[in-house]
């Protein structure tokens, strides 16, 4: 078995809204909000945060962890070793098994398909699935308004909380959105790839799941969708029919962060559970999307001394756009 | 010593060549340089290609030790103690001490020079944030305000005011020292002293023979140096460094604080000369703004300090601080400081406070001078 | 970590690991040593010493001339941990008014420069702010 033992978040300080932006660009309106790290943060600060956070929850030693693997696609590091300084960083043994995902944010499910293997295969007890993105798009682009920076942390173990049930993938050469390396992301028929990319692979990786677990989808409780965008979700939980009071989502809130989305929706749905049901979870990215299914056995501990994901959403402060800009580091500067 | 300033078209050597003429000039029965045994050169920066073999390139002086000394801001001070050692110890009968710095051969001198990559210590710590530090503490501790600490940059200014040698020869107020930017808060511009390029020289001979060059010799009375770091505990209200050098010095003197009629302290900023104050026991912890309000370390004061205007308008050339300390309270002991000459002075004190190691460490450097 | 600077003492600073002085109680932090700083024992015993990430402020300024690498107004403080070791740390997440004397603070990992584009990671520290 394979248990979710802990969780960790962590949300930057700074907020800027969407109607700010669109104003420094001459337009009107806006909704919503998003989560802008500061100029001397970076995916590994903010990743080693939610992980210190999921450790804590745990009341797990850094030495205790076997395996960190961690999921990113904005580290902007052609060649570096993220992974292996986290467990340091940490305190990880050197014995660690240490791995870097990225280049979709699917790697996300990736990661975590992969401690759950390892774990399946009695090679550790214990791993550390850590996820953070500090996505930057072109100033004035439609993306700017979305695209934020967070991270968050789970911890697989022998017995925890909620255990993963199922898992299903569905791969195909879709790519959609794409970024050649340090550059912007490219302009792409947003209907085309929501439809043929997101909505499609999201529908076929939850279909597969359903069929292999035998199970419906009004048996779960709530439902975490990897959407880059507020209206794709939304469309999303239309197509498949499920109800919109079951979607956990911190988009309106904090934007996307990337790989990062996914972990902080998945660990908000375990923060905010009343009662022990079925979550689904669906990631998606460049190639495909995974669908995973979690049954929750016990309420997770609240950690005194610990926020939680709600606190995190809520201490905030809004910054201007030429602030924004500023910690962007898109024009350089001090850290 | 040279006048102290900003002298773009002087080279490190010229202005050493300078001084060094000038203290020859200077001894009352003369001197023929071929009497100098061995020379001392204290200077800070750079640290690689400065040696003693600028000294001699830049005087003439060949064929006879000279050796280089460096100790933060104490360095022109300490240079002059090793100095001070050769001569006690019999080795020499005549030496030369040099203190020289070449502030403006960079742009923005020491105000900015803060280390990026020292984690833990020296990353974003300038000179003014170290003593903008103690000021925050000090000030803090014993509800000093701004205004009062700013009384000691309102008396030195006045003092460079009227010393020909000074950088700043300007007056201020109060107000103008509050108002002025913050360089550090809670230090303002006219809380530090000024990026001053200078030169300082000084002949040392055996007191025993000292009558051969003069019959107004000043003696070496006391001296002493040690060091210290805030990472060992305690407050940040003073300079134990001082402290201990103070000690050092009123002890091999025989003399006691009381028994100062002038000083040259360490006034690189406002609070550094406030805190001095206690450090060498002139006041008690806590008090030495009242030694400002009663006008006890004004010229015409019981005690005069800093009557050449210190470091705050004088100029704070690093390497040469020291030296000039001790050449102003030379010609103040012998009755020859002008506008500044403080009335009839028989005991001297000199002191710096340096800070180093990645502005984690500080020396203190103590002399006492006597006629 | 490309510099042997960063590199000598990054499990220490990473992990804020001290080594405690068992003579006089005084805590080095990040350098390991073999003497004491405060009681002069050479050769000093010290225990290692897992340290919190908090701490208070002794003192602090505002620094607002800095060199090129640095952004002003920036509060600077001398912050000593809970477990005695001293150290200078940037205050971050507050404005400068909220700085003082006494003021407790968390460390916190950031990203304090670049060398060969790569991130080098250390501790600034933010004010403790409660939580529920």
């Amino acid at each position: 078995m394979v248990d979710i033992a802990s969780y960790g978040v962590y949300v930057p300080r700074y907020r800027i809204k969407a109607e700010e932006i669109n104003q420094a660009w001459g337009r009107s309106g806006g909704r919503g909000e998003k989560a802008v790290a500061a100029p001397d943060e970076d995916v590994l600060t903010m990743g080693v945060k939610a992980a210190r956070a999921a450790l804590m929850r745990a009341s797990l030693d850094g030495a205790q962890v076997e395996a960190v693997y961690f999921a990113s696609i904005s580290s902007g590091y052609a060649e570096n070793a993220l992974a292996a300084q986290l467990a340091g960083l940490l305190g990880a043994n050197q014995g660690v098994s240490v791995a870097d995902f990225g280049l979709s944010t699917r790697s996300v499910t990736s990661a975590l398909q992969a401690c759950t293997d390892a774990m399946e295969a009695g090679r550790i007890g214990c791993g550390l699935v850590i996820a953070s993105d500090r996505l930057i798009a072109k100033p004035g682009s439609d993306y700017e308004l979305s695209y934020a920076a967070g991270a968050a942390a789970l911890v697989l173990a022998k017995e925890g909380f909620a255990s993963l049930g199922g898992f299903s993938a569905y791969s195909s050469g879709f790519v959609g959105r794409s970024r050649a390396e340090g550059q912007f992301h490219g302009t792409v028929d947003e209907r085309f790839v929501m439809q043929q990319g997101f909505l499609e692979h999201i529908s076929l990786a939850i279909q597969d799941l359903t069929k292999v677990m035998n199970i419906t989808l009004d048996q779960f409780g709530q439902v975490v969708l990897h959407a880059p965008d507020l209206r794709w979700g939304n469309r999303a939980l239309a197509q498949i029919g499920l109800d919109p009071k079951k979607h956990v989502s911190t988009f309106a809130q904090i934007g996307y962060a990337g790989c990062a989305s996914f972990l902080v929706d998945l660990a908000y749905a375990l923060e905010k559970l009343t009662s022990l049901r079925k979550i689904l979870a669906v990631s998606y990215g460049p190639g495909g999307s995974d669908a995973l299914a979690l049954s929750v056995e016990k309420q997770p501990s609240k950690m005194h001394g610990l926020m939680t994901v709600e606190e995190q959403l809520n201490q905030k402060e809004h910054v201007s756009y030429s602030t924004y800009l500023r910690y962007s580091r898109l024009l350089g500067g001090p850290r | 010593m040279i006048d102290f300033g900003e002298h773009f078209s002087m080279s490190l050597e010229d202005m050493i060549e300078e001084a060094y003429l000038n203290a020859i000039a200077s001894v009352d029965k003369g001197l023929d340089p071929k009497e100098i045994e061995a020379a001392w050169y204290g200077t800070v920066y750079p640290a690689m290609g400065n040696s003693g073999l600028v000294l001699s390139h830049a005087t003439g002086l060949f064929g006879i030790p000279i050796t280089r000394v460096e100790n933060a801001c104490a360095t022109g001070s300490d240079t002059f103690r090793n100095a001070c050692f050769s001569v006690a110890a019999g080795l020499y009968n005549v030496v030369l001490v040099v203190g020289a710095e070449k502030m403006h051969d960079e742009p923005g001198g020491l105000l900015q020079r803060a280390d990026l990559k020292r984690l833990w210590m020296g990353r974003g710590v300038t000179m003014p944030a170290f003593f903008g530090l103690r000021a925050t503490a000090y000030m803090h501790k014993y509800g000093i305000t701004r205004e009062q600490v700013a009384l000691v940059s309102v008396k030195n200014h006045h003092n460079g005011s009227l010393y020909p040698h000074a950088h700043l020869r300007f007056e201020c107020s109060v107000e103008d020292v509050v108002n002025a930017p913050y360089v550090s808060y809670p230090l303002g511009l006219y809380d530090c002293c000024p990026v001053t390029d200078g030169a300082a020289a000084l002949i040392l001979a055996r007191a025993d023979i000292a009558t051969r060059y003069t019959d107004n010799p000043v003696y070496v009375l006391g001296s002493g140096l040690a060091t210290d770091s805030f990472v060992r505990g305690g407050d940040l209200t003073n300079f134990r460094a001082s402290q201990n050098a103070a000690k050092q010095a009123y002890e091999t003197a025989g003399v006691k604080p009381e028994d100062i009629d002038v000083a040259e302290i360490h006034d690189c900023f406002s609070i550094t000369e406030l805190i001095s104050y206690e450090d060498l026991g002139f006041a008690e912890p806590g008090q030495g703004v009242k030694l400002l309000d009663e006008g006890h370390v004004h010229l015409g004061g019981e005690k005069p300090i800093n009557p050449s205007g210190g470091l705050l308008a004088k100029g704070h050339p690093l390497g040469a601080t020291g030296a000039a300390q001790i050449a102003e309270l030379y010609e103040q002991l012998r009755g020859e400081a002008g506008p500044v000459q403080v009335k009839n002075p028989e005991i001297a004190l000199q002191h710096n406070v340096g800070i180093g190691r990645f502005a984690t460490g500080s020396v203190g450097c103590v002399h006492i001078l006597g006629r | 970590m490309t510099s042997p600077l960063v590199w000598r003492i990054s499990r220490e600073s990473a992990r804020l690991i001290g080594y405690k002085c068992t003579s006089c109680g005084w805590v080095s932090f990040p350098e390991r040593k073999r003497t004491c700083k405060r009681c002069g024992a050479a050769p000093a015993e010290f225990e290692e010493l897992q340290m919190k990430p908090f701490g208070k402020i002794i003192s602090f300024v505002i620094q607002h001339r800095l060199p090129e690498g640095f952004q002003t107004p920036l509060p600077l403080a001398v912050v000593e941990f809970d477990e005695g070791a001293r150290v200078y740390g940037e205050i971050i997440d507050c404005r400068p008014e909220e700085v003082q004397v006494g003021l407790e603070v968390e460390a916190d990992l950031r990203v304090m420069y670049e060398e060969n584009g790569l991130d080098i990671y250390s501790y600034k520290f933010k004010p403790r702010r409660g939580s529920a």
